[in-house]
């Protein structure tokens, strides 16, 4: 038994043992799949799993919605953004 | 509800012209967003200052604002001119597209999130968003918005888990089609072992959907570790000081340490030194891989001496050769 597996259905915490799809991710940032899939090749977020059917962690789902809002709330591009979640995770923020 | 001068907000005068109220709207989004503004209130913050640009972008909204805000100042108590809200911006503005926070950049790779205050919106109705955006659904239907939210938890919740009640404003419509607010209590449970800025995800938590079929968005919460008088966290390592006597420090000793686990027995090694780190493998956070415990040794003198301890004291100062400062002398 894992640690999280007595919590709630619906709950979870959002670290590396949980898995997404890219349609999750893609609902959860308000992304289309071709941005989410730049992400990857940015290297904001890693995927694993087959190309045509990538999954996402719960810490790259959290970097993505991330991006997701620096891209749309101050119109940085895909490299600004990846920029800005180094930085970030270098702080210790993300 | 109070009025709002978005002039103020963005800090700049009234005939400021289009390319000041941009620069000033950039400069503030920087500051104040909230996955990156250190800021206290950063992300309310944030939500007035893309308001304010929503507002003063546009030369039809910002007219409007200034017949109605005339004579009005920022905090005072506002109420709509009667029959306001009938005209061109009553039931929603634009096409949604333009950002999660109001006033974003336009691009048609995102759909928006979240609403406008209650003032804004008594002035120019609600946000839309895109009819079958990413959903997929019927222009009638769409997926609610996800909540962010931050919850604050003890090191003693980290560790064991626990439950709390949670009280959230979540956005939905009426039956009249406007866009309301509703205080949402929440039994939520704090798994054991999340750390400091982890998101835990409550699936459907967040905005109701609107219409059949529409999904409700989820909540997102960001974990905050409430400051320990006694610990630090680092991801799920435990940091703490233990404090020895000099002979414990001197002669290594045994000695109790308080951990989020309980009590447990650490060996101090002989000549042990102040600034010396010491783990306790496994006693951290819970987790896939336990954090540790560790404690940074600090060795201390005793307070007040009594004439004997003095006197030890003084016997080891005539008979012993040891001198700290060696080295500084050498140097």
């Amino acid at each position: 038994m894992s640690l999280h597996d007595d919590l709630p259905a619906g709950v979870r915490v959002m670290d590396r043992t949980v898995t997404f799809a890219l349609e999750d991710v893609c609902r959860a940032c308000g992304a289309r799949r071709t941005v989410v899939m730049e992400m990857v090749e940015y290297g904001i977020i890693e995927a694993a799993g087959p190309a045509d059917a990538p999954e996402f962690h719960g810490e790259a789902m959290i970097r993505a919605q991330v991006a997701a809002r620096l891209m749309r709330d101050l119109g940085v591009n895909l490299p600004g953004a990846a920029l800005a979640i180094d930085l970030l995770r270098q702080l210790g923020r993300l | 509800m109070q009025f709002k001068d978005y002039y103020e907000v963005l800090g700049v005068a009234k005939d400021a012209s289009p390319d000041d109220i941009k620069r000033a709207y950039r400069k503030l989004a920087r500051k104040y967003h909230p996955d990156v503004s250190k800021e206290p209130e950063a992300e309310s913050r944030f939500k007035e200052v893309g308001e304010a640009y929503e507002t003063l972008k546009d030369p039809e909204k910002r007219a409007a604002y200034d017949q109605l805000g005339a004579g009005y100042a920022h905090g005072e108590e506002f109420r709509p001119p009667p029959g306001w809200g009938q005209g061109d911006f009553a039931g929603g503005f634009g096409d949604g597209r333009t950002g999660s926070y109001a006033g974003g950049f336009e691009s048609a790779d995102f759909e928006s999130a979240e609403a406008f205050s209650d003032f804004f919106e008594s002035l120019f109705g609600a946000r839309r968003r895109p009819a079958g955006g990413f959903a997929g659904g019927a222009p009638s239907s769409r997926d609610g918005e996800d909540v962010n939210a931050r919850i604050a938890v003890t090191l003693e919740e980290a560790f064991a888990g626990a439950q709390r009640q949670l009280a959230l404003d979540v956005s939905e419509r009426g039956e009249d089609g406007l866009p309301r607010r509703r205080r949402k209590t929440l039994r939520v449970n704090i798994p054991k072992g999340v750390t400091a800025g982890q998101r835990i995800r409550l699936e459907g938590q967040g905005n109701p959907g609107l219409g059949p079929g529409a999904r409700p968005g989820d909540l997102y919460l960001e974990v905050e570790l409430v400051p320990h008088r006694r610990f630090t966290a680092d991801r799920g390592d435990i940091h703490a000081d233990l404090p020895l006597a000099p002979w414990e420090a001197v002669l290594g000793a045994s000695v109790p340490v308080t951990t989020l686990g309980g009590t447990v027995d650490l060996k101090v090694p002989p000549g042990a030194r102040t600034g010396q780190r010491l783990r306790l493998k496994g006693r951290g956070l819970p987790g896939k891989t336990p954090g540790d415990h560790y404690v940074t040794l600090r060795v201390m003198t005793p307070p007040d001496p009594d004439a004997a301890t003095r006197n030890l004291y003084e016997q080891l100062r005539d008979t012993e050769a040891f001198d700290p400062r060696a080295e500084e002398v050498r140097s």
